[in-house]
């Protein structure tokens, strides 16, 4: 039996966090890691509360950097399964059984796809764009064409995991883990999933500064 | 005729080149920026020695002014060295999250 480790990288979600860690027990994922990103709200209290594996940074490093502790704690802690979930109850824990099918019939990546009609209710059609957008420059830099290249929601077997090479810190670690999956040859496979949008989730994601930025720093991943 | 001016500029220039290659020697510099610092050290003791070279240089490059040349490749300059900061900054901010990661791993083990 595979060994399924649940990451969820953190950052001020003292109003979520607790919910979607319950949610994801309801469905027996019981191996749930959550890096807090030194929050200032309550967010590491409520995540201890409960009773996940707990690991927390002492200086925000931002999105990038909590994946890269997150997925090195979750093969320290023995998992042949990883998966990466959103802390802002934007994903829908039935999803990952999707994802699972995948990567037990031999591919060594699946991400979730939000872009599939009738599946991203509340996505405002500038996000669309954006991600669209990005996924044009991940293809652009990197050489890798994905649908939703931003997406949160992935799963990676142990292998594929161990030869990801994480270095960018914030958001533009999705274009990255993207690159990364080019450059190691990983079987790729996108999976249609649900996007929840609340005003909530929505304040969490990136805006269209954001995207500027990242391209930006992606420009950068590249040279350096 | 050599003016004063140019005989200090010119000594200037030769203890820049002296301190270029001791930072090369002691692995400071790389090749590349090395070879680029004795290029532009080197170009700048010919202009000081015939400046009239100035001259034939700008009209090369379609600028009515010598000063004007000095400006552009100033600012090229500027760019150039704001980018390698920048690109330090990156090294270090990954460095900073490498040493924040172990941190986080540590403490959980204990």
């Amino acid at each position: 039996m595979n060994k399924i480790v649940i990451v969820i990288p953190a950052y001020n979600e003292e109003q979520t966090i607790g919910k979607v860690i319950q949610n994801l027990k309801k469905e027996d994922y019981n191996n749930i890691i959550v890096v807090d990103d030194n929050s200032s709200d309550k967010t590491y209290e409520i995540a201890k509360k409960e009773g996940v594996s707990l690991y927390r940074h002492i200086i925000n490093r931002g999105l990038g950097g909590a994946l890269n502790t997150g997925i090195t704690a979750a093969l320290n802690e023995g998992a042949d399964i990883i998966v990466t979930f959103d802390a802002d109850l934007q994903h829908d824990v039935n999803d990952i059984k999707k994802l699972l099918y995948y990567i037990e019939h031999e591919y060594d990546v699946a991400i979730g796809n939000r872009l599939t009609k009738g599946l991203n209710k509340g996505m405002h059609f500038i996000r669309r764009i954006g991600i669209r957008g990005l996924d044009f420059i991940t293809y652009l830099l990197f050489g890798a064409y994905v649908c939703d290249s931003q997406s949160g929601l992935r799963m990676f077997n142990k292998e594929a995991a161990f030869k990801l090479d994480i270095r960018t810190n914030r958001m533009e670690v999705s274009s990255e883990i993207i690159k990364e999956i080019k450059r190691n040859k990983l079987k790729l496979k996108e999976v249609p999933i649900k996007a929840i949008y609340t005003d909530y989730s929505l304040s969490k994601g990136n805006t269209v500064w954001n995207g500027f930025g990242i391209v930006f720093k992606l420009l950068l991943r590249r040279i350096m | 005729m050599v003016l004063c001016i140019q005989i200090f500029c010119i000594i200037i220039g030769f203890f820049s080149i002296i301190m270029v290659l001791y930072r090369f020697k002691i692995k400071l510099l790389t090749y590349g920026e090395f070879s680029l610092w004795c290029i532009f050290l080197i170009l700048l003791c010919i202009l000081i020695v015939f400046p009239e070279l100035i001259n034939k240089i700008i009209i090369l490059f379609g600028i009515s002014r010598g000063v004007d040349l000095f400006f552009y490749f100033a600012l090229m300059l500027i760019f150039y060295l704001i980018f390698k900061i920048y690109l330090k900054i990156e090294k270090i901010e990954q460095e900073i999250t490498i040493i924040v990661k172990e941190i986080a791993l540590e403490k959980k083990k204990k």
